[in-house]
């Protein structure tokens, strides 16, 4: 199995402080992947840089074999790397589901011109596609040209466009035709596929709306055709799909029937299990708890630990998380990789990181740690 | 105890003392009492102001002194009788002694209008209801003490006395037997039932131009124009929750894109009117997404400052007299051309009315459509954390980009019927007042609330037109509305229920059957 994550060499500074000291880590497909370290370690850092909140200095992050670099935070996301935060960092005002809803968002596609008209199909799932789609406003956008050149000229300025401006309108005059003609033959085939029972009416409606600018025509024939053939949904279908799915995720993490609760008025460890179904919303392949189990009790903590496995297990979803709580490291890692001020000081499975001495040194000082190496490693047990 | 009493007498009794002198300065006292002296017929004018109005209007206030410091105690009978008595006093005393040093001055021939320019001879004289200095100062003091008294008494009666809490209890459970009733549930069960309630609605709107005058309709469209506007700016402000303070720049664009485009001066272009509306929304909803890309980093304070520069630079621009060739600087532009529909002008203030309405009613159409959908949701998710929505994978540069846009096509909108209507418009409509009344209309409304919207346009902008007397004092007026609101109500006159229920979380808490 190859690496899901791999930083190579990360480092960031903040100031003259080195926060992050060239980084290597490793995250299987997979795999649970703890990083621990003391206070100020650096390990809420290295998170900041994988999602690009911050840009590292220097290294490289390579996720599925891509690069991460100059990424923004919600290209990160949308490419499959999603987060929850030490303090926990809901929608407060928004209700459960909407806040799983936003996480949801890198996979829906309804922009504004749909929510509009809710009976739109979405546009072309391709680029060629959608430049097609876009030519057919470009007449519009050449009229406008034309207009404000001719219009300068015999007023203002000395001659912009000559006599060009005659050639222009005629493209755009052709485009328009060129466009209507197809957008009439998207709509005989539309009203052929679709099963809709007033589609003669609609058809007719949508004829005579798009009198005033003819290329629009082909635009919505096209979608409407494109939605009959099943290949395109309207935002009404996806969001009721979005809903389910949402509906689905809650019952997943525990919280049946807390869907219409404000985020602020829900408990703590509930708080916590919503903040990680917002996460799985986006579909990640890897996902990034920080301190999922601060502030829990003991049972709570197994809990917690539980249903990490579960999330592998059941979703597949590879894991990195942050934590302080030994007991949890210990029962639920594969491999844990150990920060002290920035730099990475060990590597290893939960029995290696407990006899490392390095280890041990770095959480309890240097003159504890001959010591009490084994109350570390009792904790851990 | 009674310490308690005494020092809530005081306290309400300074508090309104100082207003009073506060509206004496300002000469709102004078206007006050003409227009209730105007509204009761009461004879008693004197130079300036009329004498029976004014012992009305400051026996509200004495009486609005006596519940405020009754409302201190929140006691028995004797404790709000005895604060309202302590009030009235410090009140009477406080205006008495003021009344009498006016009176006092103005007699020693001191030109007091050099300081404060109400302070005539004539509006001193009326503080002392046109008699002798002192016994117009001791009717000053033993009109607030009585009235203080009464307004003790007056609360404790409305306020304190179990039948009215019965009474309100009982009012509460009837209006919730009322909503349950299975009369209401059916209508709301019917699937018929919202397309007839829009009916009546849209009948009653549409009625409305029929039923009042030119003046009336006049003032109407220009409610109807600051709704568009707050509809525009609450999608910015209430929904994605960007401060924008020069939200007037879209509004002149607008306006200067309808006028240049149909005006015969000074570009003479004279286009037709419908064509130059579309080229006006596009071209502020251009100039949105524009002005976006750079204030894109922008939170919070900054944003705010950067939108207000940018509002006064397009106004200056306008003015200017570089590109006066252009804007028709501070001139204008004049002769604006009005709409026609098949040959027919359109051009009264009722047909204008007619096209403001339908621009209101499609404009709400498209804002509700995007409030319950993923660019909506994501909007929300902007405001509330922007840092974790763009975590979550909102594109926060595509989002707020669009809420500018969009935004500021609705403003463009308004600038364009704004300049058809007046067939005129000129730098100084477009001023930072503009800005900030849709702001506050957004503010007092309710964020994020549509209906809200409209309530707070007919407040800020409908009251003042039909109390035209009170013209000098609506600067007065707005900060007094916004910081009252902000401390009783601070959700907004028709708040989004969702607001509601983040401000008032303990209310609900205390009374779940209430709902």
């Amino acid at each position: 199995m190859g690496n899901t994550l791999e930083t190579r060499n990360l480092t960031k500074y903040f100031g003259g402080l080195t926060a992050v000291d060239h980084v290597d880590l490793e995250v299987p497909e997979g795999g649970i992947i703890s990083v621990i370290g003391p206070n100020g370690a650096g390990k809420t850092t290295v998170f900041n840089c994988l999602t690009g909140f911050y840009e590292p200095d220097e290294g490289d992050i390579l996720f599925k074999g891509q690069s991460l670099l100059g990424l923004s935070p919600d290209r990160i996301t949308s490419m499959g790397i999603a987060r929850t935060y030490q303090n926990i960092r809901l929608f407060p005002a928004m209700t459960a589901l909407e806040n799983i809803l936003v996480g949801m968002d890198p996979h829906l596609r309804s922009g504004p011109s749909e929510a509009i008209f809710s009976w739109l199909p979405h546009g072309p799932n391709t680029r060629r596609a959608s430049i097609i789609e876009f030519g057919a406003f470009l007449p519009l956008i050449l009229f406008i040209v034309a207009f404000i050149t001719n219009n300068f000229e015999t007023a203002y300025s000395p001659d912009i466009l000559g006599g060009n401006s005659l050639f222009v309108v005629g493209a755009a005059i052709l485009m328009i035709i060129g466009y209507w003609i197809f957008g009439v033959i998207n709509l005989v085939r539309w009203l052929r596929v679709s099963n809709d029972s007033r589609r003669f009416i609609k058809a007719l409606a949508i004829f005579i709306a798009c009198i005033l600018y003819p290329p629009l025509l082909y635009v919505v024939a096209t979608r409407l055709l494109s939605g009959a053939k099943g290949e395109a949904v309207t935002s009404k279908e996806e969001e009721k799909e979005a809903l389910q799915e949402a509906q689905n995720l809650l019952d997943f993490v525990g919280l049946q029937g807390m869907g219409d609760q404000l985020a602020h008025n829900i408990v703590y460890g509930a708080q916590r299990r919503l903040e990680i179904a917002r996460a799985l919303a986006s579909k990640p392949d890897l996902l990034l708890l920080d301190e999922p189990t601060a502030g829990m009790n003991p049972h709570e903590s197994a809990d917690m630990m539980r249903f990490i496995r579960r999330l592998r297990d059941e979703l597949g979803t590879t894991i990195l998380l942050i934590e302080h709580d030994m007991r949890v490291v210990m029962g639920i890692s594969e491999n844990i990789h150990v920060l002290d001020f920035g730099t990475k000081i060990a590597e290893g499975s939960p029995e290696e990181i407990q006899n490392n001495p390095r280890v041990v040194e770095a959480y309890l000082g240097r003159g504890a740690a001959s010591g009490l190496g084994e109350s570390v490693a009792g904790a851990g047990a | 105890m009674m310490n308690d009493t005494i020092r809530s007498g005081i306290r309400a009794g300074i508090v309104f003392g100082v207003v009073v002198i506060f509206l004496v300065l300002i000469g709102f006292t004078v206007t006050a009492s003409e227009i209730i002296g105007e509204f009761l017929n009461i004879e008693t004018e004197l130079r300036a102001g009329n004498v029976g109005g004014l012992l009305i209007f400051m026996g509200l206030l004495g009486l609005g002194v006596g519940a405020y410091a009754a409302k201190g105690t929140g006691g028995s009978v004797a404790k709000s009788l005895a604060s309202g008595l302590v009030g009235g006093i410090v009140t009477g005393l406080l205006v008495g002694a003021f009344a009498y040093l006016l009176g006092m001055l103005d007699a020693a021939d001191v030109d007091m209008r050099k300081y404060f320019a109400q302070l005539s001879s004539q509006n001193i004289s009326l503080l002392l209801y046109g008699q002798e200095i002192l016994l117009g100062a001791l009717i000053n003091f033993l009109l607030f003490t009585v009235t203080g008294f009464l307004g003790g008494l007056l609360y404790y009666v409305f306020a304190q006395l179990p039948w009215l809490k019965r009474a309100s209890t009982w009012t509460k459970a009837r209006r919730s037997r009322v909503t349950q009733s299975t009369f209401v549930q059916t209508i709301r069960g019917n699937p018929n039932a919202a397309f007839i309630t829009n009916g009546i609605l849209f009948l009653v709107l549409f009625s409305i131009p029929f039923l009042f005058g030119n003046y009336w309709n006049y003032t109407f469209g220009t409610v109807g124009i600051y709704v568009l506007m707050g509809l525009g700016l609450n999608i910015v402000v209430g929904f994605a929750g960007l401060l924008d303070l020069g939200y007037v720049a879209f509004f002149a664009i607008g306006a200067y894109t309808m006028g240049l485009l149909t005006a015969p001066d000074p570009l003479g272009i004279q286009l037709n009117f419908w064509i130059a509306m579309l080229m006006a929304i596009g071209m502020a909803g251009l100039t949105g997404v524009l002005l976006g890309i750079p204030v894109l980093r922008m939170r919070g304070d900054y944003l705010a400052i950067v939108t207000l520069g940018f509002g006064e630079i397009i106004r200056v621009l306008a003015r200017s007299d570089m590109l006066s060739s252009f804007t028709g600087g501070p001139q204008g532009v004049r002769d604006i051309a009005g709409p026609s529909i098949l040959g027919q002008p359109f051009i009264s203030e009722r047909d204008f009315l007619f096209m403001i309405i339908f621009a209101i009613l499609i404009l709400i159409f498209i804002t509700t459509r995007l409030q319950h959908s993923r660019v909506g949701r994501a909007w929300g998710a902007m405001r509330e954390d922007e840092t974790v929505a763009q975590a979550q994978g909102i594109s926060t540069l595509k989002s707020k980009l669009l809420a500018f846009a969009i935004g500021a096509a609705f403003a463009g909108l308004g600038g364009a019927l704004f300049a058809a209507r007046n067939q005129y418009t000129g730098p100084e409509d477009h001023s930072l007042m503009v800005s900030i009344n849709v702001l506050c209309l957004v503010i007092v409304g309710g964020m994020g609330s549509i209906p809200g919207v409209i309530a707070g346009a007919f407040v800020l902008k409908g009251l003042p037109e039909a109390l035209r007397q009170l013209e000098l004092y609506r600067l007065l007026a707005f900060g007094a509305l916004l910081v009252v609101m902000m401390i009783w109500r601070p959700e907004g006159i028709w708040p989004a229920p969702r607001r509601r229920m983040e401000l008032h979380e303990e209310d609900e808490a205390h009374q779940p059957d209430a709902l």
